[in-house]
């Protein structure tokens, strides 16, 4: 990875009642550096999902374009963007967990692409959720576990392929104090291995944390960046 | 996705089969009663057909019958010999005394034993029948507790069965009464010297048809003359008016598809959400097409297979009267049909057509939809199931 993820004047509307459009991102210029960890912070509703969405190829923008390393993936076509999902690590806001699967099973199920038999499958899926501290619960079904244990399944699904791009979205939540913790470790631990990590989020623990390479902040569909890493230790959302 | 990890999908479409364990039982024994029921009535079809043409073959090229006006005539046996005798090409002219009569349960069919072509049982012995004796087939039924078996026909007459063809004997022998000419005259009222009909050979099997002309003249009274051509012919017309029973049987079981197929395309949509998110997080809209088809085939090959092999038992297996009854109203048990391995592997292509196709083309065809959409669009107010 040289240079990056970066997004130029990506613009996105999305549809709103009566056949009104809602425009969630106008313009939006942003850099996400290699081997870094940038913070999009935000009120509710400001479209930092959508952003995320975006940059992983889950859609496509109206109008710019997000590329990757001098790429327009967001051009793309179809089969290209399957091939780009696969480099990155997705942690959705609702968790998007399967329900009848155990934990492990949703751990496969973004390892599968990745793995090299059932023993590998295993290794990965077990080695994921023991970084979060769930491998004793690998076999129970996800949806007997509480909403904590559900988005650590979640944040273990997305390392379990050590993606090079590694997107969060209020990744936590559910977390108490030592969960905020150990996600700002598994955070740092990801970026320390040159993955580009965005998360998004507006809880003031990760936003009071001082480590952020940058830090952006999204309203009323408009990008900007506030503060570079130094700058952003104290910053509240 | 890596070659040595898409064995890995077999494994995740097993889970994923096993995940809606209900559903998919369901699914699998709905496929396999359809199977069951379209293979039965092709089988049947395919089997009956196949073992009428065998029987043809072996008959004899023409059979010379006297007619009047008032029906069929037993015909002097010395003088239509020589008759036939005369004509250039005619091979081995013989007659035969043979008709129907009433059983204990029904009509059966009176053959007299001929002495110079002995029948032989199932070890090769050569079978000795005397006057009042008789050698029945798997379809007589009826003897009495002492062996004994009534016959009415122009007498009456009461006979000791001393041998039962086997039910695996040929199809000809079903309902066959084997006994001595004299009891055979004496059942079907034919004079000393006269038989039933005449029966001949060819060289070549289209001879018996340039023949017919100079044969249709050379006997000093009227005849019917019936080739294996004439037979075969007959007996596709029977087949073809079963083959419109079979269709109007057919039509639930072609609505039992449709609404297989239907709901296959609804449950393949219900599961949008998931899709999207698989494809999400990685799988390729290739991996998740081959995941529906690995899904399908791990439901649909175990129905197809079991449907087939059930269908199999039912046609085949000896003692199994109601089908042959149901489709072709044998009372007793079925006679013994043959397939061969051309026919089997024509009716499973006939399966795999009506069946298999139509329901992996339709959730391939569901499946193609999600797995080309954008995964936001898929995850969009859906529900993870």
């Amino acid at each position: 990875m040289k240079q990056g993820l970066i997004c130029r004047k990506v613009t996105f509307v999305r549809s709103a009642s009566a056949g009104s459009t809602r425009v969630v991102l106008d313009n939006v210029e942003a850099r996400f550096a290699p081997a870094s960890r940038t913070l999009i912070s935000g009120p509710t509703g400001a479209g930092k999902s959508t952003l995320l969405h975006l940059l992983g190829g889950l859609e496509r923008p109206h109008q710019g374009e997000i590329r990757f390393d001098g790429q327009p993936i967001s051009r793309w076509i179809a089969p290209h963007r399957d091939r780009w999902r696969q480099r990155i690590g997705l942690v959705f806001q609702q968790l998007c967990l399967v329900d009848g699967l155990s934990a492990l099973e949703n751990v496969y199920l973004a390892a599968l692409p990745h793995a090299c038999g059932l023993k590998h499958l295993r290794r990965m899926g077990l080695a994921a959720l023991e970084r979060l501290q769930m491998s004793p619960l690998a076999g129970q079904r996800v949806e007997a576990l509480s909403g904590g244990q559900r988005q650590r399944v979640a944040i273990a699904r997305a390392l379990v392929h050590q993606p090079q791009v590694l997107l969060m979205d209020e990744p936590t939540a559910f977390q108490d104090d030592h969960g905020v913790a150990e996600v700002i470790s598994l955070i740092e631990a990801a970026r320390q291995r040159g993955a580009l990590v965005v998360v998004c989020s507006h809880d003031p623990r990760l936003v009071n944390d001082s480590h952020w390479s940058a830090h952006y902040h999204l309203q009323q569909a408009h990008l900007t960046r506030v503060a570079d890493s130094a700058a952003c230790s104290g910053i509240q959302s | 996705m890596k070659a040595a990890a898409r064995h890995l999908l077999w494994i995740w479409a097993g889970r994923e089969v096993l995940r809606r364990p209900g559903e998919s039982s369901l699914l699998l024994l709905c496929l396999l009663l359809l199977t069951l029921l379209m293979t039965t009535a092709l089988m049947l079809t395919q089997a009956f057909s196949e073992t009428a043409d065998a029987l043809i073959t072996q008959a004899p090229a023409v059979v010379v019958r006297r007619v009047t006006a008032g029906g069929w005539q037993p015909l002097p046996a010395g003088p239509a010999l020589a008759a036939a005798a005369a004509v250039r090409g005619v091979l081995n002219p013989r007659v035969r005394i043979w008709g129907n009569v009433s059983g204990p349960q029904g009509t059966l069919m009176v053959v007299a034993h001929d002495a110079r072509s002995p029948v032989t049982d199932q070890h090769g012995v050569a079978l000795h029948l005397v006057p009042g004796q008789a050698a029945v087939g798997a379809g007589v039924s009826g003897a009495d507790a002492r062996g004994g078996l009534a016959l009415e026909g122009h007498e009456s007459l009461h006979l000791e069965v001393v041998h039962r063809f086997p039910s695996e004997t040929a199809a000809s022998t079903y309902d066959l009464v084997l006994v001595t000419p004299a009891d055979a005259r004496r059942l079907l009222g034919l004079p000393e010297g006269f038989a039933s009909d005449l029966v001949l050979d060819v060289f070549h099997e289209p001879e018996a048809e340039a023949l017919l002309p100079e044969l249709q003249g050379a006997f000093p009274w009227p005849v019917h003359l019936t080739t294996r051509r004439m037979v075969r012919g007959d007996y596709r017309s029977q087949l073809a008016k079963r083959g419109g029973i079979f269709v109007v049987s057919g039509l639930p079981a072609l609505c039992g598809l449709l609404l297989i197929l239907v709901a296959t395309v609804k449950a393949v949509r219900n599961e949008r959400a998931t899709t999207g998110l698989i494809k999400a997080l990685g799988w390729t809209s290739d991996d998740l097409l081959r995941l529906y088809l690995y899904k399908s085939l791990l439901i649909a090959l175990p129905a197809i297979v079991g449907g087939i092999a059930g269908a199999y038992l039912l046609v085949f297996l000896p003692h199994n009267q109601w089908v042959a009854d149901l489709f072709f109203g044998w009372p007793g048990p079925a006679p013994p049909l043959a397939l061969s391995i051309q026919g089997v592997v024509w009716v499973a292509a006939q399966v795999a057509v009506l069946i298999l196709a139509p329901f992996l083309t339709v959730t391939l065809w569901a499946a193609l939809g999600s797995a080309t959409a954008d995964p936001q669009q898929l995850m969009q107010g859906g529900r993870f199931l």
